[in-house]
């Protein structure tokens, strides 16, 4: 190989491509860099005050260059954090104060998800959101067959029953186990269906009915019907509170419980 | 930075080809490359996505079902993809290339189940990720102090004391003959409400679905076997060498259907 260029050129070619090759993935790498920039979560931070968990991700992000992005919003709103501490520490803080755990993200960014060890934290509830997981749901139950009525597997039971031999009856009787490969393919076939049915059917019938509960959430009503108490009168009356979504008869109801109301003065209606 | 690479920010997201236009490509992967400021505290993904789009010139929205979602976002000096990339993977969420500067984050596409075992994950999967860390449906973050959360233990509890929450909100309301219409529900009571409905979704009954633990979705009929109990209940389970399946039966001698002895 006749190669002309003296040799410092050759060495300042190969070092501007190894510079070409290796930049993207310094870059990739500083960009992986948990906080956001190089160090950030061992800068130190000083926390203090009555802060809501927005706050404190501000003034961590101000002196440590620290970026996050949290779900949803901590059921404390603030609280008093007093701390000189690395950023992580703060973190960890932060994450205890506000029950959440954090991560290094994509990009470096710290990632901060709910603990739930708060036994009152609640997931969030969005009804487009509902709607559209609901409806998720009820497509993954549909592409599998089974029967809907989810105590039809009883009736399968019984009619695989009706299919049995003597043999396979005395196996049974004997207090042995009859297993799948000593049955034909429609035995099988009617065990597969009712396990399946078993399986299924509740789930997606409770699927079914989340969903035309979300996609009628926005037209349907609470109402109260009075139910006999024992004692009766006294001036106080029990209802039994529902929630209906939906029109008549295809309308689902869902039972909230029961309530005491007083009666309005004038006896009851 | 290559716009090629938003395609991966997530796993499974999938972006729609683009055509042509590679000048502009070039500008979109540019705008992606630009560092932004986006210290919007407790926001929504609507408005974090439209300050972002503000920032960096690009169309970048959610699918209509993400907006509403609430975020806390504090970011300064992250690339717009950096932060795209965090706003996915916060919640498992993927980003789809809607045309040369444009962007919508979704939820992944849904992969239905191919046989009965792989339905449990398969629901598992339509389900929110903060839903699913509430009902001990992840691993990873579903250990209290040190104790895993049973899988579906805190719903029951979750939907009672939702129901209990809004009757004593509503209560002073609730008469027979008038109607509460959700319009006259305040954000409080509404949120209950929603909490008393998709709790009550699952039950005890179904956490070995939910939670893909040997159950009737996953017994194959390789390993199923009958029994008759106490001479008259037909029950079906199943045993593999190293996994024994719940039973369930039914009385094959009294009910619609039953046998003559």
């Amino acid at each position: 190989m006749n190669d002309a260029r003296p040799l410092p050129h050759r060495w300042t070619a190969q070092l501007g491509l190894l510079l070409v090759i290796a930049a993207p993935a310094w870059r990739a790498a500083r960009a992986q860099t948990p906080g956001g920039s190089p160090g950030a979560l061992d800068r130190p931070v000083h926390l203090a005050g009555r802060l809501s968990l927005a706050d404190a991700l501000r003034q961590v992000g101000d002196q440590a260059g620290v970026s996050a992005v949290a779900d949803g919003a901590p059921l404390r709103a603030s609280a008093d954090v007093e701390l000189r501490a690395s950023a992580r520490q703060a973190l960890d803080r932060l994450g205890e104060v506000f029950d959440y755990w954090w991560s290094p993200g994509p990009g470096g960014i710290v990632l901060m998800r709910k603990r739930f060890h708060d036994p009152n934290e609640r997931p969030q509830m969005h009804v487009p959101e509902l709607k559209q997981w609901a409806e998720e749901l009820v497509r993954v139950l549909r592409s599998i067959p089974y029967e809907a009525d989810d105590r039809s597997w009883e009736l399968m039971l019984r009619q695989l029953a009706s299919t049995f031999t003597p043999e396979q009856f005395a196996v049974l009787k004997r207090k042995e186990r009859l297993h799948a490969s000593a049955l034909t393919a429609d035995q099988r076939r009617l065990i597969q269906l009712a396990l399946a049915t078993r399986a299924f059917a509740h789930p997606a019938a409770a699927g079914e009915r989340l969903l035309a509960q979300m996609k009628a959430i926005h037209a349907s009503r609470m109402i109260a019907e009075e139910v006999p108490t024992p004692s009766g009168g006294s001036g106080v009356r029990r209802l039994l509170v529902k929630h209906v979504a939906g029109q008549d008869a295809s309308a689902v109801v869902a039972v909230l419980g029961e309530i005491d109301a007083r009666l309005p003065q004038g006896g009851p209606r | 930075m290559r716009l090629a690479s938003l395609a991966i920010v997530s796993a499974g997201a999938m972006a729609l080809p683009v055509q042509g236009g590679h000048m502009q490509r070039q500008a979109a992967d540019v705008r992606l490359g630009e560092r932004v400021d986006l210290r919007l505290g407790r926001t929504t993904v609507d408005r974090a996505l439209a300050a972002l789009s503000a920032q960096s010139g690009l169309s970048i929205t959610a699918a209509p079902y993400l907006e509403d979602r609430v975020v806390v976002l504090e970011v300064s000096g992250l690339t717009v993809k950096a932060t795209m990339d965090a706003l996915a993977a916060l919640n498992g969420w993927v980003w789809r290339q809607t045309g040369q500067r444009s962007f919508r984050l979704a939820r992944p596409a849904l992969r239905p189940p191919r046989t009965s075992s792989e339905v449990g994950a398969a629901m598992r999967r339509c389900l929110p990720l903060d839903l699913r860390e509430f009902l001990g449906l992840e691993p990873p973050t579903a250990v209290s102090d040190g104790v895993p959360h049973a899988p579906l233990q805190r719903a029951p509890l979750a939907a009672m004391g939702a129901r209990s929450a809004l009757l004593a909100a509503a209560a002073a309301r609730m008469s027979p003959g008038e109607d509460v219409p959700w319009s006259k529900l305040n954000p409080g009571e509404r949120t209950l409400l929603l909490e008393a409905l998709v709790f009550s979704l699952f039950r005890s009954e179904d956490v070995d679905l939910w939670s893909d633990r040997p159950g009737f979705h996953n017994l194959d009929i390789a390993w199923a076997f009958l029994e008759l109990a106490m001479d008259e209940i037909l029950t079906v389970s199943g045993e593999s060498s190293s996994v024994r399946f719940p039973a369930f039966g039914a009385n094959i001698y009294r009910g619609p259907g039953a046998l003559n002895r």
